[in-house]
């Protein structure tokens, strides 16, 4: 009887781990962002840890949230909650996602799922995080004051990650509906 | 042998890769440090928020290449 594990890292990871962090570090160090009206605007870095996970697994979703925190204006959050997004996403899409069978109805639950882990997850985790430096109450700011800017951004995090996804299925096992990590 | 042979080349990759990750992450800290410093230096390239925006959409595009690429050269 042979047994076989999966690595925990193969060159596939190593390979990806670098070109989604070489992205995610170069967005937010060089401060590009898509400005889409006033004062919105969305910073492609902070999708690739999620994108990474999603790909390559929890491992790379780390890393790419570290070469995403490292540029950050405030590392001590970002350094914490980018690598925490890599992992959440990765166990969400091979979980959740890729186990709807039947594509036409994956998007749509893909479409819910991001909306709400932006909108239930992602925003009151970094909003919680700069309320304990003082930068504003996590109540109201979540989920009215700053509302309106996580319900938009979470359509164009849609937008994006249903773009790369649809470009590249591949990557993301999104035809053969089984995670490639 | 020849299993055994293939099983270590690849795991020295992979070490190589491991070590190489780490000095990108040491990298990206000296440029932060050095140079960026938490900010935003090309938030607003020749003023217009729309050159920041094309350049961004660029850079997206290279980096999924450079994705699919290592997806291509790896799986």
């Amino acid at each position: 009887m042979s047994s076989t594990s999966k690595p925990l890292l193969t060159s596939r990871h190593v390979g990806l781990a670098a070109a989604f962090g070489a992205a995610g570090f170069a967005f937010r160090a060089s401060g590009l962002v898509l400005s889409l009206f006033p004062p919105l605007v969305i910073d492609l870095g902070a999708l690739m840890p999620c994108l990474a996970g999603m790909a390559a697994g929890p491992i790379v979703g780390i890393i790419v949230g570290i070469a995403r925190g490292i540029p950050s204006g405030l590392p001590q959050v970002d350094l914490i909650l980018q690598p925490f997004k890599g992992v959440y996403w990765s166990y969400v899409y091979k979980y959740v996602i890729l186990k709807v069978k039947n594509p036409k109805m994956r998007w749509p639950i893909f479409w819910i799922v991001t909306w709400l882990l932006q909108f239930f997850v992602e925003a009151p985790l970094f909003v919680f995080a700069n309320s304990l430096l003082g930068f504003y109450p996590f109540y109201p700011t979540w989920p009215i004051t700053m509302g309106w800017y996580n319900a938009i951004y979470g359509v164009f995090q849609i937008v994006i990650f249903s773009a790369v996804i649809a470009a590249l299925p591949a990557i993301f096992g999104w035809k053969e509906g089984k995670a490639p990590w | 042998m020849v299993a055994s042979t293939t099983g270590s080349k690849t795991s020295r990759t992979v070490v190589v890769g491991v070590v190489g990750l780490i000095v990108m992450l040491v990298v990206f800290w000296i440029i932060r440090e050095a140079w960026q410093k938490g900010g935003r230096p090309f938030q607003k390239i020749m003023g217009s928020e729309l050159i920041s925006s094309i350049v961004a959409v660029v850079i997206l595009i290279i980096a999924l290449a450079a994705v699919y690429y290592v997806n291509k050269r790896t799986k």
